[in-house]
């Protein structure tokens, strides 16, 4: 192809494109045409040839009488019969000496064929044949055969000129669709390229400007086809080349500079470095000019294989395994060898080796920095030494922290927290990396946060240690006391580098302080109402005792019940001084095995009524709850003062519900509350009422403290809280202004049935002392008196004593069956009487008489004394019925 | 070679090849188109003259050929410098317009025709034998009603040609003496041939149907079924077969060597294979005057029948 077709052609997709869709188009008409017209001549050849032989065959056919009869007429008229017959030039009917019978030209009829091809007719062949098929003329001629005897032959010549034409037309119109086909595939070929190229164009337009150097040219070609994909794709080749080449310049120029800086640092290597490289056998290649300073050869000296001055150190058949593995291409870490300066010395060197490989990958050398660490061996065993040191201090100084049950935390000047002790970490319930670095505004509520910030910007200002003491709620809602010391540690130059605190729980600390001050309060109340209650009791024994005296004797009844008002109105006063005795522990006991689920069901008439029908009063109880030891009546009264309580809490009605449970107390939730350990029956009163502050609760106990005004006595939670300290027992109260109260109180399960008193099981009316002797004791001489008046009518003999010491010299010289005597006395009390007794005439029985008990001091031998104390102010039938029983055990 | 170029350098040749045939279709041979026979007027190369031997429409002309063939063969190879044609004729009439106008060197025409081409520069040299054969036959189907021939009055008759001497005049005269005016009681049909006039009778279009013998004989013996169904109902008194004539033309000796050859045929075993194809036992000599009896029929018959000029 000339060079100027083959660059016109090869230079232009477009054209290329053209050419190609052109010449698809042309190749595929052309086969189209030719094969059509191809086919259809054949075809109308075919059918010409089949149309010829079929008229000559017939013509011989019909001719065949005619020429029999060589009727020329008839044969001349079949002959003209096909006249019409289409493109026929010529018919004819010879006889078989080629005379014509019969001709479209009737001039000739008689004339004989002389021409070659006709003669052929008669060359043997009695079969149909073609003499002449050509484009333009088919002559066939047909034997008409009579009873297989050719008797002549029908010849036709058939023009094919308007078949040719025909053929001609289609080719012509075939030719002519195919150049229109050409030409309208050039067309759309045409216009397909310029919509192909243009995009193509496009992409050519912004890679010559990027061959110019330009980077930020876009190509933008708006199409989904394959050039929108390649135009995206090109745009983000020429992204990612645009980064790799500011990575290759980047690099180039670290490259350069990390030469030069490594060309500056292989120069002036320290002393105790080495830059080398060796081929892949081991033989160095190059030595930076410091292995003098390092071991003392010059570069030359040390040209050799790497191992030649190794030590027999086992740490070099290390070394040499990594360098093998260094040359295969494996990466490895830093090693040490022992090589020897050429001094003799041993010197270790660190090393730190990569393989260097060619383009193609393969490794063509090994290039290394060696260390002289030497030096640093010896300073890092040391320091090792000094680390497990340190380490061994650190850990025993954690153990120490940790071991100390205050909470411990340390943070810097930001208040971010560093570290912790593990009673901290248990209190805050966080782990040291949950809590590095956090501050107090991420773990605790912001009031306390700000308020630990106050403190530590304080001690900032200050330099000094803050102590205070707060109170904070738990996760459980339980206030916690906690002692605070916050300080500071600095550096030795005095910068605060941080804060430093320690808490410790005081609670338990601050409720036994709480509880010891009410107890005092309450002892010395105690001690005040029962020193008042036991002068009153005394006074009012003898104002009953001789009451009664009186009205025994008296015979005139009007006189009578002037004795029994009096009688009355002592016991009246008798009542009074119980309940002021009541809220202290003092009061004498009737305890007996209760269970107080049975009280509180029988008593629930009575607490629906006291608390009135606008509260709806519930019992929870436990069905399997544990008896109790217990006075019944106080249980009574102090359910009752607790009810009314209650009912007063609720002015506008309201919720009251009585639990019970059996609850087992730990030692720390015992000794928070002050009692033993172990079980125990909760029996909890909880009402929706307008609650308590903490002023209110603190005051709650006190005597004659009240919030009714002159409504109450202010004796009713007292006499409670008496109540159960007598039973060892303990009481808490939880309330909330304007969300109700609860009152808790504990009372120990009952382990063993304790003995009844049998004072109950006598006769009381056929007592008679039978002169049995009783020695009375009380420094009282009214109550002394009125106790030998009551012993004497009933028929004992009694003795009289002021003191202990008295009666004893008493019972030194008389046989006494009994001594009654009063506990509270000067220089000896009862007990210590009673004791002295016990031990001096075990075989006297004896009654102490008393409006209150101490309990503390009783000795426990004397404790049946206690059980079987005879309360003042006590009547005259109690009396007798006391030295009974103790005579009748006797 | 990058395959892009490669790919069209292939395109270019293909074309260039699909060009170069469509040109060479496109061609065509010159010589040929024009062609026409030529002709030229010699004679005959060959050294035999040809006599043409026209026998009369006994049958039609391929049967015709079937059975005179043979004996044209006979007689060409038996006389030499001599071969005989044999020409048949469409119809009786294009026969007789031959005959008449002596197309024919050699003819067996019917007895009328004989007549007739006396005057006509032929004479008599022969004839078939079997005379007794040369009668009009009529035909009707078995299964017709046609018992008498007052029964064919009004009816079809077919017959092959009215100049048919046998099968056309003798049935005509016939039915004439016997109680019918042929020509006015009876629809008289030419059919063309003998084989026709039968035909006519089997397919019922035609109630009888006349010929004589040797085409019945002829016929039925192919077809089985025309003897199963029709019959020879009435026959004529016979009257001389047909004559043998040459044009008075032909040279004696020719004449001669041809009539020794047909009166002996039956003397050899070729040709009484030709003869039994005729139907006929055997040709026998005869001249002119053989067929008197022919012309007072003929006479008789224009006077009675129908006029035969």
């Amino acid at each position: 192809m000339p060079k100027y077709l083959s660059r016109l052609f090869y230079s232009s997709l477009a054209r290329q494109l053209i050419f190609g869709i052109a010449a698809v188009h042309a190749i595929l008409m052309t086969i189209f045409v030719f094969d059509l017209v191809e086919r259809q001549r054949t075809f109308m050849l075919e059918q010409s040839n089949h149309q010829a032989l079929g008229l000559a065959a017939t013509l011989a056919t019909n001719g065949a009488s005619w020429v029999l009869a060589n009727d020329l007429v008839g044969i001349e008229e079949i002959i003209s019969s096909q006249n019409n017959y289409p493109d026929l030039r010529y018919a004819m009917f010879i006889d078989n000496r080629g005379k014509l019978l019969g001709y479209t030209d009737r001039e000739k009829i008689g004339l004989f064929l002389e021409d070659k091809l006709s003669r052929k007719i008669f060359d043997g062949n009695n079969s149909a044949k073609v003499l002449i098929e050509s484009s333009n003329l088919i002559d066939v001629a047909a034997p008409i055969k009579v009873n297989n005897e050719i008797i002549g032959w029908a010849r036709v010549g058939v023009s094919r000129t308007s078949m040719s034409n025909n053929l001609k037309l289609v080719t012509n119109n075939g030719l002519i669709y195919t150049i229109v086909a050409i030409l309208v595939g050039i067309l759309f070929a045409w216009v397909m390229a310029r919509g192909l190229t243009k995009g193509i164009r496009q992409l050519k337009f912004a890679m010559d400007h990027i061959s110019a150097g330009e980077r930020d040219i876009k190509c933008e070609l708006d199409r989904e086809d394959e050039l929108g994909d390649l135009s995206h794709d090109f745009n983000k080749m020429l992204l990612t080349i645009k980064d790799n080449e500011t990575k290759i310049i980047e690099s180039h120029e670290a490259l350069n500079l990390s030469e030069r800086k490594v060309s500056q640092l292989v120069d002036n290597l320290r002393t105790e470095y080495i830059f080398y490289s060796h081929d892949l056998n081991g033989i160095f290649t190059y030595l930076s000019p410091s292995i003098t300073d390092v071991l003392g050869y010059t570069s030359s000296e040390y040209m050799k294989r790497y191992d030649t001055h190794y030590t027999d150190n086992p740490i070099n058949n290390e070394a040499i395994a990594y360098t093998e593995l260094v040359s295969s291409g494996k990466k490895v870490p830093p090693y040490e060898v022992e090589v020897l300066h050429k001094d003799g010395r041993k010197r270790f060197m660190e090393v730190t080796e990569s393989p260097l490989f060619d383009s193609s990958g393969t490794v063509v050398a090994v290039e290394g920095l060696a260390r002289d660490i030497t030096d640093i061996k010896i300073s890092a065993e040391n320091l090792t030494k000094e680390k497990e040191k340190f380490e061994r201090e650190q850990l025993l100084l954690e153990s120490i922290i940790n071991s100390i049950p205050d909470q411990i935390y340390y943070k810097n000047v930001s208040g971010q927290y560093l570290g912790s002790n593990k009673s901290f970490d248990n209190h805050i319930s966080l782990t040291k990396s949950q809590m590095k670095n956090k501050t107090d505004f991420d773990l605790f509520p912001l009031v306390k946060a700000e308020t630990n910030k106050k403190t530590e910007e304080q001690i900032l200002l200050t330099g000094n240690n803050i102590y205070k003491e707060e109170t904070i709620a738990n996760d459980k809602g339980t206030e916690l006391t906690y002692d605070t010391l916050t300080t500071c540690f600095k550096q030795s130059n005095g910068e605060i580098l941080g804060f430093i605190q320690i808490s410790r729980d005081v609670t338990e600390l601050r409720n036994k302080e709480i509880q010891l001050r009410r107890s005092q309060k309450m002892d010395a109340l105690g001690k005040l109402t029962g020193g008042i209650a036991h002068d009153y009791n005394n006074l009012l024994g003898v104002v009953i005792g001789y009451a009664e005296l009186l009205s025994m004797s008296l015979t005139d009844e009007k006189l009578k019940v002037f004795s029994d008002e009096i009688t009355k109105a002592g016991k009246r006063g008798a009542n009074l001084t119980k309940k002021l005795l009541a809220f202290t522990r003092n009061q004498t006991s009737s305890a007996h095995s209760v269970n107080i689920n049975e009280i509180l069901s029988i008593d629930l008439n009575m607490i629906q009524k006291t608390l009135t029908a606008r509260i709806s009063v519930k019992l929870d109880l436990d069905e399997s709850l544990w008896n109790l030891w217990l006075d019944e009546g106080d249980f009574q009264d102090s359910v009752l003062n607790i009810c009314i309580n209650a009912m007063h809490a609720m002015p506008d009605g309201g919720d009251f519900i009585i639990r019970t449970r059996n609850v087992t107390l730990s030692e720390s939730e015992a000794s928070q509350k002050n009692i033993l350990p172990g079980k125990y029956v909760k029996l909890s009163f909880t009402d929706t009422g307008c609650g308590m502050d903490n002023k209110t609760k603190e005051q709650v106990f006190d005597p004659f403290f009240s919030t009714k005004g002159d409504k109450g006595s202010g004796l009713g939670m007292s006499q409670v809280f008496g109540f159960v300290k007598r039973a060892k027992g303990h009481i808490n109260i939880y309330s909330e202004i304007e969300k109700g109260t609860t009152v808790n109180l504990y009372f120990q399960k009952l382990e063993k049935e304790k003995k009844s008193s049998k004072a109950e099981e006598i006769d009381l009316e056929h007592l008679n002392g039978q002169g049995r002797k009783i020695l009375v004791v009380d420094d009282e001489p009214a109550l002394k008196a009125l106790a030998s008046e009551i012993l004497s009518s009933n028929g004992y003999k009694v003795y009289e004593a002021e003191s202990a010491s008295e009666a004893l010299g008493i019972l030194d010289h008389n046989t006494i069956d009994l001594v009654l005597s009063d506990v509270i006395m000067p220089d000896t009390d009862g007990y210590q009487l009673a004791s002295i007794i016990k031990d001096k005439f075990p075989g006297v029985r004896i009654i102490l008489a008393s409006g209150f008990t101490k309990h503390e001091s009783i000795k426990p031998e004397l404790q049946e004394l206690t059980d079987n104390l005879l309360h003042k102010p006590y009547s005259s039938g109690e009396l007798i019925k006391a030295v009974s029983v103790q005579l009748e055990d006797a | 070679m990058p395959f892009i170029p490669q790919v069209y350098r292939i395109y270019s040749i293909c074309l260039s090849i699909i060009f170069i045939t469509l040109l060479s279709a496109c061609s065509s041979n010159e010589d040929e188109s024009s062609y026409q026979p030529s002709f030229s007027s010699q004679t005959d190369t060959s050294s035999d003259i040809e006599y043409i031997f026209g026998v009369h429409p006994l049958h039609n002309p391929q049967r015709l050929h079937e059975v005179f063939s043979p004996l044209m063969q006979y007689l060409s190879k038996h006389i030499q410098g001599a071969s005989f044609k044999l020409e048949a004729s469409r119809n009786y009439a294009f026969y007789d317009k031959k005959l008449y106008a002596q197309k024919f060197d050699f003819a067996l025409p019917n007895p009328f025709q004989t007549v007739n081409s006396l005057e006509k520069g032929y004479q008599v040299f022969g004839k078939m034998g079997d005379d007794h054969n040369f009668r009009g036959i009529i035909l009707v189907r078995k299964d017709s009603s046609i018992k008498n021939i007052s029964d064919l009055k009004g009816k079809i008759v077919s017959y092959p040609a009215p100049t048919a001497l046998a099968a056309t005049m003798m049935p005509q005269y016939y039915i004439q003496t016997h109680g019918l005016n042929v020509m006015k009681d009876v629809d008289n049909r030419y059919v063309g041939s003998q084989e026709s006039s039968i035909m006519n009778v089997f397919l019922k279009h035609s109630v009888a149907g006349a010929t004589w013998p040797l085409p019945w004989l002829s016929l039925s013996r192919e077809r089985p079924e025309l003897v199963d169904q029709l019959e020879v109902k009435w026959q004529t008194e016979p009257l001389p077969n047909n004559s043998l004539v040459a044009k008075t033309s032909i040279p004696k000796k020719l004449v001669s060597e041809v009539s020794s050859l047909l009166f002996n045929l039956h003397s050899t075993a070729e040709g009484k294979t030709i003869l039994e194809r005729m139907e006929l036992s055997a040709f026998e000599k005869a001249n002119n005057n053989t067929y008197d009896p022919v012309i007072v029929f003929l006479e008789k018959f224009s006077k009675e029948v129908r006029s035969i000029k």
